[in-house]
């Protein structure tokens, strides 16, 4: 008889590691943190070879719009402030369907990046070894923007929102899909106030609002990814016009041996664009504001090497030619969506990114063009 | 992130990639997922690479995060199963040195969940609580799916199957 553990030592250790991928690693965690951004604006991936087939097959699919789609209807969430003997930097603490969670913060002295916060999640609600901590670069917070929001979770588990607050919140109500509503008070930690709070994906966030201490209070309806994260983008006040949801695929295909889609989820949030194709617990997004129009540009998915890139088009623009770097060329149609035109195409992995792009009016006339990279 | 702090990020993948790439084969036992895996964990340190030094043992941090990417993997493999009676808890397997390379055809042949118990239980050495904590699961779990491994890697030698 021969020990278990040496026998397996031995034999995993024949296994030849090869060369650490150690820039691929770096570019896939500069990837993560952006994606953990809300608000993707103008910046362009580095994106590699199109395989021939599966671009940009559009299709045109009109569907019922509404991201918060209540599936789950015994489930019990609380959040409370952290008590008096609570560890620094703890914002929440909460219970979700008998499972304790609590959010924290670091001192942001000494979290090493100057204007990041670390925010991290942890307890049996997050399937018990929690959320790895997220550094981020907080969005302002001000007037019309009451909080700024980051959110995390661990996909098939819950999700975790905090936010930094501005000085005139009082405090901020939280309104889950089955009409739970979680009062954040907000909490000092190092200097800075916040409020968090977490829910499971089967209870999407319907809306945020944030109540001040003049008697005003404003409105953030956020877009729920398919993981559970809630996206928030613009706050809305008391009888301001809201955009209307609406949901459309603006381009699908297939490349690299698998399917791709990419559906705009238009409403109070912004444009927001969810790569569909992905496995379950994967989820390509970025979100834009489009309260204004966006004119002719690339709206990026940052990620990794292959991956979908999203862009909008002015009104009149009828097509785009897309040219990359190995000399290849395609052509993309713009689909109306809302107040806008998008649209998307996928490259796979390999060296070529976009080089540049030129667009089109109907009658062929080239309209701008514009270099990427 | 700076560039000195990127160089120390290169410097420390670069010496714990071996390490982590076998834990991620043990954990996987497939080499293109362990891959995967590894340097899926890696990119996450980079990403939080300032709050991972402050740890003060950054090897524990990426260690455990290739042990939840895992876990968020065969999550969706996993099926329900039933729970033995009273079980032992043997460490032990029969293995000839010439038989050791083939223990890791042996270890794929497991289920996601039971050879994540066999390499962190008897490789990593990690207590039962550990190993539980680890996989979010009960440490009856734990206990459940390891003599079951075990006795399903002493039934291949036995029957001549490392072979």
């Amino acid at each position: 008889m021969s020990d278990l553990r040496e026998n397996l030592n031995e034999a995993l250790r024949a296994v030849n590691p090869g060369d650490p991928p150690v820039e691929e690693a770096i570019r896939r965690g500069k990837a993560i943190r952006t994606r953990r951004r809300i608000g993707v604006t103008a910046a362009v991936a580095a994106v590699a070879v199109l395989a021939g087939a599966g671009y940009p097959a559009l299709t045109h699919r009109q569907a019922a719009p509404g991201p918060v789609t209540p599936s789950h209807k015994h489930v019990r969430v609380t959040d409370v402030p952290p008590g008096p003997h609570a560890p620094a930097g703890t914002i929440a603490t909460g219970i979700i369907d008998g499972k304790a969670w609590q959010v924290t913060t670091d001192n942001p002295k000494t979290n090493g990046t100057p204007g990041q916060v670390c925010v991290g999640a942890s307890g049996p609600a997050f399937g018990g070894s929690g959320l790895q901590p997220v550094c981020y670069q907080p969005p302002p917070v001000g007037a019309a923007n009451p909080v700024g929001w980051e959110s995390l979770a661990v996909p098939g588990d819950a999700q975790a929102s905090t936010g930094q607050v501005g000085a005139g919140v009082s405090y901020v109500l939280v309104r889950l899909s089955d009409d739970v509503t979680l009062k954040l008070i907000p909490v000092k930690a190092y200097g800075t106030r916040y409020v968090a709070f977490a829910s499971p994906p089967a209870l999407p966030v319907a809306s945020a609002t944030a109540y001040l201490s003049d008697g005003q209070y404003l409105t953030s309806v956020p877009f729920n990814l398919p993981d559970g994260i809630p996206v928030f983008g613009q706050w809305q006040s008391p009888g301001q016009r809201v955009q209307a949801q609406v949901m459309r695929r603006i381009a699908a295909g297939s490349a690299d041996g698998k399917a791709w889609a990419v559906e705009a989820h238009i409403g109070p949030w912004g444009a927001c664009f969810v790569d569909t194709g992905l496995a379950a617990g994967q989820t390509t997004w970025a979100c834009v504001d489009d309260s204004t129009p966006m004119g002719t540009q690339m709206l990026s998915l940052p990620g990794d090497s292959a991956g979908v890139v999203v862009g909008s088009a002015a009104a009149d623009v009828r097509y785009l030619t897309i040219t990359l770097t190995d000399g290849a060329a395609l052509r993309v149609t713009p689909v109306e969506v809302g107040n806008q035109r998008y649209f998307a195409f996928y490259l796979s992995k390999g060296e070529a990114m976009v080089r540049r792009w030129t667009a089109y009016n109907a009658a062929g006339k080239q309209l701008a063009s514009g270099k990427l990279g | 992130m700076s560039g000195e702090s990127d160089e120390e990020f290169r410097q420390f993948m670069r010496g714990r990639w071996p390490a982590m790439l076998r834990l991620a084969y043990g954990l996987t036992g497939d080499r293109g997922h362990a891959e995967d895996v590894a340097q899926a964990a890696f990119a996450r340190a980079y990403a939080s690479w300032g709050r991972v030094q402050r740890t003060g043992d950054p090897d524990a941090y990426v260690r455990r995060i290739v042990i939840n990417e895992n876990r968020r993997r065969f999550r969706k493999q996993r099926v329900a199963e039933a729970l033995p009676g009273t079980l032992p808890d043997s460490g032990t397997v029969q293995a000839g040195p010439e038989d050791r390379a083939a223990l890791l055809d042996a270890l794929r042949s497991l289920g996601p969940r039971q050879r994540a118990v066999v390499v962190l239980r008897y490789w990593m050495d990690m207590s039962e609580a550990e190993t539980a904590a680890a996989l979010n699961c009960s440490v009856g779990t734990v206990k459940s799916q390891a003599s079951r491994a075990l006795a399903t890697l002493r039934g291949k030698i036995v029957e001549g199957e490392l072979r």
